[in-house]
């Protein structure tokens, strides 16, 4: 008990002198622990003053800020050029109000399962990808948005077995990315739902154990994927198929530590059917991952 | 002066002006914390350009809620780091280049500074991952606790505990070798 309130007590005066305090100001707040703390804030100092050594160069800076720009502008140009400009002005969540009502009375149902089936590549596919952020946008509890995207990262696997006989490596990659991204989403909702839940609310253990599931299926159907595809495109699907055990890797990590930590419990992947076409032999999970990655 | 969120809004609407802002504002701090891990100026340069890059890209999905800005930056650019050790399998063998570090101007401030980097990175690869990451993260990118506790996706009380042992063996660390001289 001790020990905690001294580490509030060091973080606070950390905090003080990182905002400019002097270390007599720091010690004179708390004279009762004075003593023990001089010593840890001279430290701590001396460690910024070392790290502040370390400046970029300011070319780099000026270079990297017009690179970012140049590159925003782009991105801005490609989307602008595929979207209704109608909505440009309005806030994200009132356009997206405004599709979605749209969306149900002209189209409603028959456009949602038309295009439920549709792979990167189909004239349909922008309509499922905006009913999943609408989907997204109307799921308001971390729970609900955490499972909604563990789902989602999964349709996108499934997806790319759907369209491996003819799948090429700009649809691989932008498959990934998407998957990657939904994961990366559950890993962050993990965390608040970690520090939001209730002893007996055991809302994460569910979601694990969507995502375990979700995880040896997706497994297997990369697998069966590499196998179907091109041979020019089987390379990328065994990539992907990292990237993926990455992903989820780093989710599993997250909620045990967001548990208290201890040797996180990762399944190992069991395809059901040859993963070795197009796969490094080194390439499990366990060799490719890392403890923190978001 | 327009607050970060605000900032982040607009760069989500896609104003490059917005973003670059952020870009300007992080710059620093991303550039000394990649530059701490690789130890490398070069590495360090190229990863702080993948690193605003990739954040280019991925601003869209950033999401307010549960993560500082600040933690969201970092935690791509630890992954940038993470995929270069990977790439290299150099992590914990690359000497530190004394090039990534500035002298100070003043030549007072040379003597007065009490521990170097080259002191500070051979006591760091005494401390263990995690009480590294919170050195580089609160000292040299000056991150909040519940900003490191985010970006490192632990809780604040763990930061706090890891930063005092981490703290606390530094300081054991430096004084045993200004003994040892």
């Amino acid at each position: 008990m001790m020990g905690r309130g001294f580490n509030k007590v060091l973080s606070e005066c950390i905090d003080a002198l990182l905002g400019g305090e002097s270390l007599e100001q720091c010690l004179q707040r708390y004279p009762q622990h004075a003593e023990r703390l001089e010593p840890l804030l001279r430290a701590a100092m001396d460690a910024r003053e070392a790290t502040y050594t370390i400046q970029p160069p300011v070319d780099l800076k000026v270079r990297v800020t017009e690179q970012v720009r140049a590159q925003m502008e782009a991105r801005q140009r490609r989307l602008r050029a595929n979207r209704i400009s109608f909505f440009d002005w309005m806030p994200q969540w009132v356009s997206m109000g405004i599709i979605a009502v749209l969306t149900v009375v002209f189209c409603g149902g028959c456009v949602f399962a038309a295009s439920s089936g549709s792979v990167p590549g189909d004239i349909l596919y922008p309509v499922k990808l905006a009913f999943e952020d609408i989907q997204l946008a109307f799921t308001f509890s971390d729970t609900g948005k955490a499972d909604l995207h563990a789902e989602l990262a999964s349709r996108r696997v499934t997806e790319m077995e759907r369209m491996a006989p003819e799948i090429d490596s700009q649809s691989v990659e932008v498959l990934t990315s998407d998957l990657k991204e939904h994961l990366q989403e559950v890993e962050e909702l993990a965390v608040v739902i970690a520090q939001e839940e209730q002893e007996e609310d055991g809302e994460l253990e569910l979601l694990e154990q969507n995502l375990r599931r979700n995880y040896f299926k997706d497994t297997d159907l990369t697998v069966s994927a590499e196998a179907k595809a091109p041979a020019d495109s089987k390379d990328d699907i065994a990539d992907a198929r990292v990237t993926m055990w990455t992903s989820y890797k780093a989710v599993f990590n997250t909620i045990e530590m967001q548990r208290g930590g201890g040797q996180p419990a990762i399944p190992t992947p069991t395809p059901t059917s040859t993963p070795n076409a197009g796969i490094n032999a080194t390439a499990t999970p366990e060799a490719y991952v890392n403890t923190s990655q978001p | 002066m327009q607050s970060e969120e605000e900032l982040v809004r607009r760069a989500q609407r896609g104003d490059a002006e917005a973003f670059a802002q952020l870009c300007e504002v992080h710059f620093d701090r991303i550039y000394r914390y990649i530059a701490l891990k690789v130890r490398n100026r070069a590495d360090a340069e190229d990863l702080t350009q993948q690193a605003f890059m990739k954040a280019t890209e991925a601003i869209g999905s950033y999401r307010w809620k549960g993560l500082p800005f600040a933690s969201w930056l970092f935690r791509i650019a630890h992954n940038q780091v993470v995929d270069h050790f990977r790439k290299t399998s150099k992590e914990g063998e690359v000497p530190l280049d004394e090039a990534i570090t500035v002298a100070p101007d003043d030549p007072v401030s040379i003597t007065e500074q009490r521990m170097t980097m080259a002191q500070l990175t051979a006591a760091c690869e005494q401390l263990s991952e995690a009480q590294r990451e919170v050195i580089y993260l609160r000292f040299g990118s000056e991150l909040s606790i519940a900003e490191t506790a985010r970006a490192m996706c632990r809780r604040e009380g763990a930061i706090k505990a890891l930063q005092h042992d981490a703290v606390v063996k530094l300081r054991r660390i430096v004084s045993q070798d200004e003994t040892g001289k």
